[in-house]
């Protein structure tokens, strides 16, 4: 059967995908270029997040960095108190605490000593944030623009407590000076292959359990809603609650790359949650086919590789920027499935 | 066993208004189970927002809606569903990027709740329920078919599937056969008399000639009210209803 | 007693300038359905624009109040015949062509004029603080208060009471009756579009030498008009009035106990709750889906 045919092909070609970025370390020998390799990676796993929410249920989150920043942080909250107390301050105390005069760590950063608890609260927190934007955007029964606007504004309300209360988050400085994820035996070095490895590990078990949710009947739903949630209504299906569970789902994926971030970045910064990163990432997922789970990987690998490879000077970065608001604009006037609506008719 | 007597929906009193505006105004209207009662009068006579205000779309200000013993004033649309209401709409109402098949899988009559569904996978069960209805609507050749390559009247027999897959013990119809060519209604009448003789359907129409086919009891709608209420000849011959929408050549076959 | 009264103005102040840059927003999203995510960047050009008026061209503010309104105009209407009216039937994806050009804006002001902080000085007229109420008050704040009030005034009349208006509210009904009746909808929503953006411009201009002047500027303002005209209700100018108040007022009530950050981020979660309660907005009428 052909349906049949198409599964089992999204299924090998996810699978090769998959190997061949394995293989990747043992072409390229640079530890700088493995890492910046591994940003890419993460960016396409943040535009798979947005795409399950924006492209198969039709929430145009444009908040989705949120979700990445308060992984990002979870992650740097749980490596800085790993750190040398050469790097920590005085007591054990993260340094920009001291220079704030704090006395003792505070209560919401004691469980992070626990790194098995910053990876938890990395995916908990964000999936947490959306089951309350969930019950407020999509209880109030809130039109398409509306939840691009408050989602927005949500993110910018999260980013305006983080910089205000920089005794507590490093504020405008963001958690630096990490120590590098140490996992039993084995220890990540941001600029070796092991996390490398780690995060195309991380993305392989991501993007297949993301084709399966895609492909279970949930999945479909989330589509039926995007295509018309009034008819879903009306057969017997509370929307407010798959809305709310493909959010959620967007924010753990979203969790997850932030997590896989700050291990390569070696810090976690406000910046990972600013408008500049969630409009970058609407527009990969625009470009690459945001009804595609791949073509969104895609369309951000392309770009921010793009971008990377390309140059790092600042009048350059402004005119790649400018270049790809054109290109944004032309995709939405004429290609609006994206790169992956030239290529395939039914691809996911 | 359901109380002869008593209506499977009774509307007392109803109200909506819009500003100011009433579309429907102290409206009274009960159907009997297994009944196929048509709704008719003029455009703006409320007709739509009386199926709006059953199955929960629009909120009435006043009086109740009892459905097989039960209040569903004002409760939410997912909820009414679930109690057995089913709706039709006037503009076709599918999931245009899904296949036909995708479209019908969704409304299988199966789990509701989320955490059921993320693990639900298509079988071959599945395929057997979907052939079944398709056939019966005549989209069986159609299932690889994208919803939005449909025609108007296969859009609308797409519809008509996903409201019948829930086997709603009420059906409400919205001009059903709005678009469609002479085949395709007749088409229609013979898929209304299969659905009689299991469901409660309540069909807004202004096709007299379909109204005629399939009609048992016609209620005429008139400025929010009810203007009359009979069988088909009564209501030809009814004075108020002749001046208010039908005129004096009667209900014809056009 | 005084603490009320200065809280109370500088909430003025906040909601003048906060009118001033939804006002065009609720317009053109009121009367085409177009989400302008590039408001704020229109405002930023006003700002640009006054400072190269002022500075490159030495012409004073209230000499520049119409070409900047003209020229920012002009763009308004150029983009829109270009890019919006290709979307009319999508308009969700307004949002996004709309802050493609936002994008493409800024990067075009950091590429020519540079990204370095630019600066413009209250005209000295207008530098010294007058008395109102027993509190010291800048004139130019006073300056920027009336203009908008006369701005909103303006708007008022044109929609209500002018032909052109009445042919907006015609088209903002219904577009494609409005056209069979002989309304040139195309150009009215040409006009509108070049009017909202004309008004945030002399917005920007009027802030600029309130704080410093940068490419990203814009993207500070353009949540707040979004909150202001969700909270308002779309086709209520006096709901957009009225949000512009009440947000402007709370912003400077919780900034006096707290400071601007924190009292940004309340305002947004208000608002929030606000809009799950009445999702319609504060000032709507029920409309017949």
């Amino acid at each position: 059967m052909m349906k049949i045919n198409i599964i089992k092909n999204q299924f090998f070609l996810y699978g090769v995908f998959c190997f061949v970025l394995f293989l990747f370390p043992l072409f390229i020998d640079d530890p700088f270029y493995l890492n910046k390799t591994s940003t890419y990676i993460i960016f396409g796993l943040l535009a798979v997040s947005l795409s399950l929410s924006w492209g198969y249920t039709g929430i145009l989150n444009l908040g989705n960095a949120v979700f990445f920043g308060l992984g990002s942080y979870c992650m740097a909250m749980s490596l800085k108190l790993k750190t040398d107390s050469i790097h920590t301050g005085s007591g054990g105390l993260p340094d920009f605490m001291v220079w704030n005069n704090i006395k003792e760590l505070p209560w919401f950063w004691e469980p992070f000593y626990s790194l098995s608890f910053g990876i938890f609260a990395g995916i908990a927190i964000p999936v947490i944030l959306a089951i309350i934007l969930g019950y407020f955007i999509f209880g109030g029964r809130a039109a398409g623009v509306y939840v691009a606007i408050i989602t927005l504004a949500s993110m910018i309300v999260v980013y305006l407590l983080i910089m205000d209360q920089q005794a507590y988050t490093g504020g405008f400085n963001g958690i630096t000076d990490l120590s590098s994820l140490k996992v039993g035996n084995l220890e990540f070095d941001a600029y070796g292959p092991s996390a490398y490895y780690l995060v195309v590990s991380v993305m392989t078990l991501v993007l297949f359990l993301t084709l399966i949710i895609t492909k279970s009947r949930a999945g479909l739903i989330f589509q039926a809603i995007r295509d018309d949630e009034n008819r879903v209504r009306f057969l017997g299906y509370n929307v407010g609650v798959y809305k709310t569970a493909s959010l959620c789902i967007s924010a753990g994926i979203g969790g997850v790359a932030g997590m896989l971030y700050t291990i390569v970045m070696e810090f976690a910064s406000p910046t990972f949650m600013s408008i500049t990163l969630s409009l970058s990432v609407v527009i990969w997922c625009a470009v690459g086919g945001r009804q595609s789970i791949f073509g969104s990987f895609i369309g951000a690998l392309i770009i921010t590789s793009g971008q990377g490879s390309l140059s790092e000077s600042e009048t350059f970065l402004h005119t790649w920027t400018l270049i790809m608001g054109f290109i944004f604009i032309l995709t939405v006037l004429f290609l609006p499935k994206g790169l992956v609506g030239i290529f395939a008719k039914k691809i996911k | 066993m359901q109380n002869l007597k008593e209506n499977l929906i009774q509307l007392n009193s109803v109200e909506v208004n819009f500003d100011g505006f009433k579309a429907v105004n102290e409206f009274n209207f009960g159907v009997k189970a297994g009944e196929l009662r048509c709704l008719i009068g003029p455009n703006g006579a409320g007709k739509t927002t009386v199926l709006d205000i059953i199955c929960g779309k629009t909120k009435s200000s006043k009086g109740n809606i009892i459905f097989n013993g039960e209040d569903i004033t004002n409760k939410e649309e997912f909820l009414i569903s679930r109690k057995g209401v089913g709706r039709k709409f006037q503009i076709p109402s599918v999931f245009k990027e899904l296949t036909v098949k995708e479209n019908l899988y969704v409304a299988l009559n199966s789990s509701l709740g989320f955490f059921n569904n993320i693990i639900k996978f298509f079988n071959s069960t599945d395929q057997e329920k979907i052939n079944n209805i398709a056939e019966l609507v005549g989209l069986k050749n159609d299932l690889k078919k994208q919803a939005q390559f449909l025609s108007h009247g296969q859009t609308q027999w797409l519809e008509i599937a996903l409201v019948v897959l829930k086997d709603p013990a009420l059906i409400l119809m919205d001009e059903p056969t709005a678009g469609m060519t002479n085949y395709e209604t007749s088409q229609t009448v013979e898929l209304f008399s299969k659905l009689k003789e299991t469901h409660t359907l309540i069909v807004v129409e202004h096709d007299m000639g379909f109204v005629k086919e399939i009609g048992d009891i016609v209620s005429v709608m008139h400025e929010g009210k009810l203007l009359a209420e009979g069988k088909i000849k009564e209501i030809e011959n009814d004075a108020k209803v002749k001046e208010a929408y039908l005129g004096n050549k009667g209900i014809t076959n056009a | 007693m005084d603490f009320f009264i200065s809280q109370f103005i500088s909430g003025l102040s906040i909601t003048s300038i906060l009118l001033m840059i939804a006002l065009g927003l609720a317009i053109i999203y009121g009367t085409t359905g177009v989400i302008n995510m590039a408001h704020g960047e229109f405002v930023m050009i006003g700002a640009y624009t006054s400072w190269f008026l002022q500075i490159k061209l030495g012409m004073g503010l209230i000499a520049s109040i119409i070409p900047i309104f003209l020229i920012t105009a002009a763009m308004g209407f150029l983009i829109e015949r270009l890019i919006i009216r290709h979307l009319y039937n999508r308009l969700l994806d307004t949002i996004l062509a709309t802050w493609g050009i936002g994008v493409i804006l800024q990067q075009f002001i950091r590429l020519s004029v540079g990204s370095e902080l630019k600066y413009l000085e209250i005209p000295p007229y207008m530098a010294e603080s007058m008395s109102l109420f027993g509190q010291q008050v800048s004139i130019y704040r006073v300056f920027i208060f009336l203009f908008a009030i006369t701005i909103f005034i303006l708007a008022w009349f044109i929609i209500f009471k002018t032909k052109f208006g009445m042919k907006l509210r015609a088209v903002t009904q219904n577009k494609d009756i409005a056209s069979c009746f002989g309304v040139n909808s195309g150009a009215v929503y040409s006009a509108t579009f070049a009017f909202g953006t004309g008004i945030a411009a002399l917005a920007g201009a009027f802030i600029a030498p309130l704080k410093s002047i940068s490419p990203d500027m814009g993207t500070n303002y353009i949540i707040d008009a979004f909150m202001v005209v969700v909270l308002g209700g779309v086709e209520s100018l006096i709901g957009t009035a009225a949000s512009s108040f009440i947000i402007g007022e709370t912003s400077s009530f919780i900034a006096s106990f707290s400071n601007d950050t924190l009292a940004k981020a309340l305002v947004l979660v208000i608002t929030i709750l606000i809009l799950r309660i009445k999702p319609q907005g504060l000032f709507t009428r029920k409309i017949r889906s």
